[in-house]
């Protein structure tokens, strides 16, 4: 079931889940709607290299994927006085300015989803490449990957209001477990 | 049956990210695949020079063998469920 503003602000207040910095406490104002809570742009923004003679091999990678995402991707940092130009039909890599958390709990548990702006998309501007989810347990700023396609350039800036997140309880636990090792964070006993 | 999740501490290398705020993390399978992924860095515990991750144990398997539950999908699996060696 999806969470009402109120709720949402309920559960943080609770810690069942985090989202920091959240700018403002009341459910009826930003960054609340009545069913999600607004994220905004953090300051950098990712934009693959053009290497037109590579081609994405997931299954038979002789590297980490992930180093070659990084080194074929430049970082760029934008500022409300140079923000980032999004050509059309360009793909650029965001992150949000908070960070969310669904802990570990034992009782009860929280997915979300991402989904764009209605005023962002009617200029043609998306959030996410069909990878809404945000699992239980996840913790971190969200990644974003914005395309633009719309016929405009459209302007990137720090703590742009860009996605809202949509939470959701999971009903019952993702994991039970059963093992000797309860409460422990490592095999060995360590806590 | 117990309902608790437990933390379990999985060794890993770790490099730079695409973003400040994560790791680009590299780690060998129990089936001796090598898979990659981004991870927030506060889920990276720094102890004696090495690396340790911080998942969701699921099952002990028996010897040294985990099923762990990853923070992130690896590229090359495409799922976070895994069974790790420690």
């Amino acid at each position: 079931m999806i969470l009402s503003n109120v709720e949402i602000l309920r559960c943080i207040e609770k810690g069942s889940i985090s989202i920091e910095p959240l700018n403002g406490k009341d459910p009826s104002k930003p960054p609340f709607n009545t069913s999600s809570v607004d994220l905004h742009l953090g300051d950098i923004i990712r934009v693959p290299n053009p290497t037109p003679s590579v081609v994405a091999d997931f299954m038979n990678s002789s590297a980490p994927i992930t180093d070659y995402l990084t080194n074929n991707s430049s970082k760029i940092q934008i500022t409300n006085d140079q923000p980032y130009r999004l050509k059309p039909l360009k793909l650029v890599l965001g992150q949000t300015f908070e960070r969310v958390k669904f802990p570990k709990n034992d009782d009860v548990c929280y997915a979300a989803r991402i989904e764009g702006r209605s005023s962002r998309a009617r200029w043609g501007l998306i959030v996410h490449c069909t990878a809404p989810t945000v699992h239980a347990y996840f913790e971190g700023p969200l990644t974003l990957e914005i395309v633009n396609f719309g016929s405009h350039d459209i302007l990137l800036s720090p703590k742009m209001s860009i996605c809202q997140l949509i939470i959701e309880e999971i009903k019952g636990l993702p994991i039970e477990t059963t093992n000797q090792y309860s409460g422990q964070v490592d095999p060995t006993g360590a806590k | 049956m117990n309902s608790k999740t437990d933390e379990i501490l999985i060794p890993v290398k770790v490099k730079e990210g695409m973003f400040p705020s994560e790791y680009s993390v590299h780690l060998k399978l129990a089936n001796g695949k090598h898979v990659s992924f981004f991870v927030d860095k506060q889920l990276i515990k720094k102890e004696n020079g090495s690396s340790l991750l911080r998942a969701i144990l699921v099952k002990e398997q028996g010897g040294n063998r985990y099923e762990v539950l990853l923070p992130e999908e690896p590229f090359e699996t495409a799922t976070r469920w895994a069974e790790v060696e420690l």
